[in-house]
């Protein structure tokens, strides 16, 4: 159990830099359930999001030395994150040895917690909930991480396009497009390429993706 | 006015995408004149409307990290290859742990593939440093590539430049100083090429060219594939990579540093494919 730290963010990445055997542990355990949300969306499995945090994490790690303050240490550690973990998904995409997010929504799922504790949550939809990360998890991943950053973890669209090294304009389409996909995913739209309706709200009637 | 809609650009529309562009203005007129552009943009922010609701249900929903991930991490932050100064071995946390390479056991060696691989970057100019002169040209690691300009900060945290040259080099055992862990798929010591040891094949020396077997492994993918798959049976840190030959075929001669020591190993066309396609190995004298 890391203790609590009055150290900021940065103080804590500078102290590493510096020596400090701790403190980059300590700033992990601070932010490791956002990071670790960040990489499990991103990713949409378990186990390659736990292995592109990880990457992410050794990243950050060594470069701790090259922060220079001129964003906020969260928003560079997400960029580190959402970059190993577009790598990742890269890198699956072109060897296509692992299904793509929502090739296999129903695999999708079982490997979003493979069966390990579930941890407590407070009550919430999870159907909905379900639902949604399995239409997520079938946007393409530009569009995916633009929109878990933006809508999910409620960075601005400047952060977002600095994370990501893109322009705002990219950002905001990938989000409008997302949104407007998921939305046909989710039944809420009709989908543009076939000629009937969706009908709204099935998906949590028959916990499907339409 | 009746136009086919484009279901994209309304989306950035809608979105905002293109505010203050000329764009626009073009799709606010195509929605203001055309019946199907304009059923399409209100059924769009209708649906837009509902999708913020489903998202604020995920946004709500915690994502906590697993006790047992929690753990892995833990073990992570408190090995030895993440002590602060990096200018030390690199070490493979969970050798000690590892009497056997059982089918679980390798899965978790894997884990530390990675980590240790990424470690390597340090160790790797440092080694390169020394071995070559600073005139001496070479090729900068097609891992650096996918850096972007701007926001240094940031990419210095993505790069994972391993040191490569392209000696065009024919190695043999002799020349890589050892006589061990020859493997059955390597060419044996009568066939070693006709060439000097170790010499330059013609019209090859630094940055002469990579032999056409060789150039799968100069995508960043696949040779950092390569990498891992050799860290599972050599687990250290890759200090040098040479797309060279040894006695005759296309190979990676690759400098490693491990718990262990210093190893030369040399690995196939197929690294990354076929496991790390072992052709040799051998500690450094």
């Amino acid at each position: 159990m890391i203790p609590s730290d009055p150290r900021s963010d940065a103080d804590l990445l500078m102290a590493h830099a510096a020596g400090d055997q701790n403190a980059f542990a300590i700033l992990f355990h601070r932010h490791r359930d956002r990071l670790w949300a960040v990489a499990l969306r991103t990713v949409g499995d378990r186990e390659d999001a736990a292995d592109a945090l990880q990457e992410a994490m050794l990243s950050a790690h060594r470069a701790a030395g090259r922060f220079r303050g001129e964003s906020a240490v969260t928003t560079w550690l997400h960029r580190i994150v959402v970059n190993a973990c577009v790598d990742r998904l890269r890198r699956r995409q072109a060897h296509r040895t692992v299904p793509l997010p929502g090739q296999d929504s129903t695999q999708d799922e079982e490997r979003w917690h493979t069966g390990r504790h579930e941890p407590a949550t407070p009550p919430i939809d999870h159907e909905t909930a379900m639902v949604v990360r399995q239409a997520l998890a079938q946007l393409p991943f530009e569009q995916r991480a633009s929109l878990i950053l933006v809508d999910l973890e409620g960075h601005s669209v400047a952060e977002v396009a600095q994370m990501l090294g893109v322009a705002e304009g990219t950002v905001k389409s990938r989000c409008s497009r997302g949104r407007a996909r998921l939305a046909t995913l989710l039944g809420h739209l009709r989908n543009p390429d076939s000629a009937g309706y969706v009908p709204p709200g099935t998906h949590t009637a028959s916990g499907g993706i339409l | 006015m009746s136009a086919q809609v484009d279901h994209d650009l309304l989306a950035d529309y809608v979105g905002g995408a293109l505010d203050g562009t000329p764009e626009a203005d073009r799709v606010a007129q195509l929605i203001a004149s055309s019946p199907q552009w304009r059923s399409a943009a209100d059924e769009l922010t209708a649906a837009l409307r509902a999708v913020s609701d489903d998202l604020g249900v995920l946004r709500e929903a915690p994502e906590i990290m697993p006790p047992d991930l929690v753990t892995r991490f833990d073990e992570l932050l408190a090995s030895p290859a993440m002590a602060p100064t990096a200018a030390r071995p690199a070490m493979d946390p969970l050798a000690a742990r590892r009497p056997t390479r059982s089918t679980k056991q390798a899965k978790r060696l894997r884990k530390w593939a990675v980590p240790v691989a990424m470690l390597s970057v340090v160790f790797g100019f440092l080694a390169f440093a020394n071995l070559f002169p600073p005139t001496a040209t070479r090729n900068e690691s097609p891992l650096s590539a996918r850096d972007e300009a701007g926001a240094a900060e940031m990419t210095d945290a993505k790069a994972l430049p391993v040191p490569t040259v392209t000696s065009g080099k024919h190695h043999n055992r002799s020349s890589l100083g050892g006589s061990t862990r020859m493997t059955s798929e390597s060419v044996p010591p009568a066939t070693t090429s006709k060439t000097d040891s170790a010499s330059p094949s013609p019209g090859m020396g630094i940055n002469g060219g990579i032999p056409p077997e060789l150039m799968r492994l100069t995508d960043p993918v696949a040779l950092q594939r390569c990498l891992d798959a050799i860290a599972t049976v050599l687990p250290g840190i890759a200090t040098l990579i040479d797309y060279a030959y040894f006695e005759t075929q296309p190979a990676l001669v690759i400098s490693i540093t491990s718990i262990g020591g210093k190893w030369t190993f040399v690995a196939g066309p197929g690294c990354g494919i076929k496991g790390p396609d072992e052709i040799f190995r051998t500690p450094h004298q």
